[in-house]
């Protein structure tokens, strides 16, 4: 199960918050806030940190819903439900890129990138896993259309994966809002995730086969 | 304060986050931040400050889950102001 997160850094940095450290203290653990305090930047590890949780959480609910479907006999026993708690989320880092995510005992593995202008980051609960991602610097400046023209271009993409045979494809959103994808009307287990922030959108999705592509910029 | 005082102070709190007008034009008690407003979630962190300043309360970690919508939203704020009086 995968999940992903992007930050734009001149977005949330540009005006500064007004109550940062209690911003914090309800977002991170006192260990995080810990290792953010000594780092040479710290602003910078924050939304790191913050995109870690992110990533992490879509795909615990991405978990959340495929058990769901499997479990539908026994209902009742694993529903998903969003949540909003941060710190229940806690993260560990290995380095610049590396890191995990710790939710309720099970364990996301986390990469980032951050380049100044964005942070980037993709979790996985299977550390073999690839994950083909693509981020993009979007012009448009309204919502529907950003989130149609990445999810387009996920589609667009996915298409390429399936073969020669043509087949509809189409994203719908389950009642806790997470994307889903249908492949000739029937629900695809696929695991994939999108994420948008500022001028940033981006799609991720586990591919069984194949080399990692790294994200990149349009 | 009840809920009317409770939702006009919330309609407040939440409108510098919203990404959805029509959404917020007739925000309700069913009305669900994420869904219905489209609060990104960095946002939903200063909305729970915000409602902390405004209603003079404080949010519990463990609380912060029943603010994903209005009517939960609501019921919190109500249950911690009566507390405080």
């Amino acid at each position: 199960m995968i999940g992903n997160d992007v930050v734009d850094l001149h977005l949330v940095l540009k005006n500064g918050h007004p109550d940062l450290q209690r911003w914090r203290e309800k977002v991170f653990t006192d260990e995080e806030i810990a290792l953010i305090e000594v780092d040479s930047e710290p602003q910078e590890l924050a939304w790191r940190m913050w995109s870690m949780k992110e990533s992490a959480y879509k795909a615990h609910m991405r978990s959340a819903h495929l058990y769901h479907v499997i479990d539908q006999n026994h209902h009742g026993s694993f529903i998903p439900k969003r949540s909003l708690r941060p710190k229940r989320l806690v993260c560990a880092i290995s380095s610049n890129r590396i890191g995990s995510v710790n939710v309720d005992g099970l364990e996301y593995h986390t990469t980032s990138e951050s380049c100044g202008k964005f942070v980037y980051s993709q979790a996985s609960a299977d550390r073999s896993v690839l994950i083909r991602s693509k981020l993009f610097r979007l012009d448009c400046t309204d919502r529907q259309s950003r989130h149609h023209y990445v999810e387009e271009q996920f589609l667009k993409r996915y298409h390429q994966t399936l073969g020669e045979q043509p087949m509809a494809l189409a994203i719908v959103k389950n009642e806790i809002g997470l994307p889903l994808l249908l492949i000739d009307g029937y629900e695809s287990p696929l695991s994939f995730s999108f994420s948008f922030h500022g001028a940033y959108g981006a799609y991720a999705f586990q591919e069984l086969h194949g080399p990692e592509t790294k994200s990149c910029i349009d | 304060m009840n809920r009317t005082e409770i939702i006009e102070a919330l309609r407040k709190v939440v409108k510098p986050y919203i990404q959805d007008e029509e959404a917020f034009n007739s925000l309700s008690e069913a009305t669900d931040l994420v869904k219905d407003l489209k609060v990104n979630s960095a946002n939903l962190v200063d909305v729970i400050l915000d409602v902390e300043d405004t209603f003079d309360i404080r949010i519990e970690d463990e609380e912060m889950e029943d603010m994903l919508n209005v009517r939960s939203t609501i019921d919190l704020i109500e249950r911690k102001v009566n507390e405080k009086a």
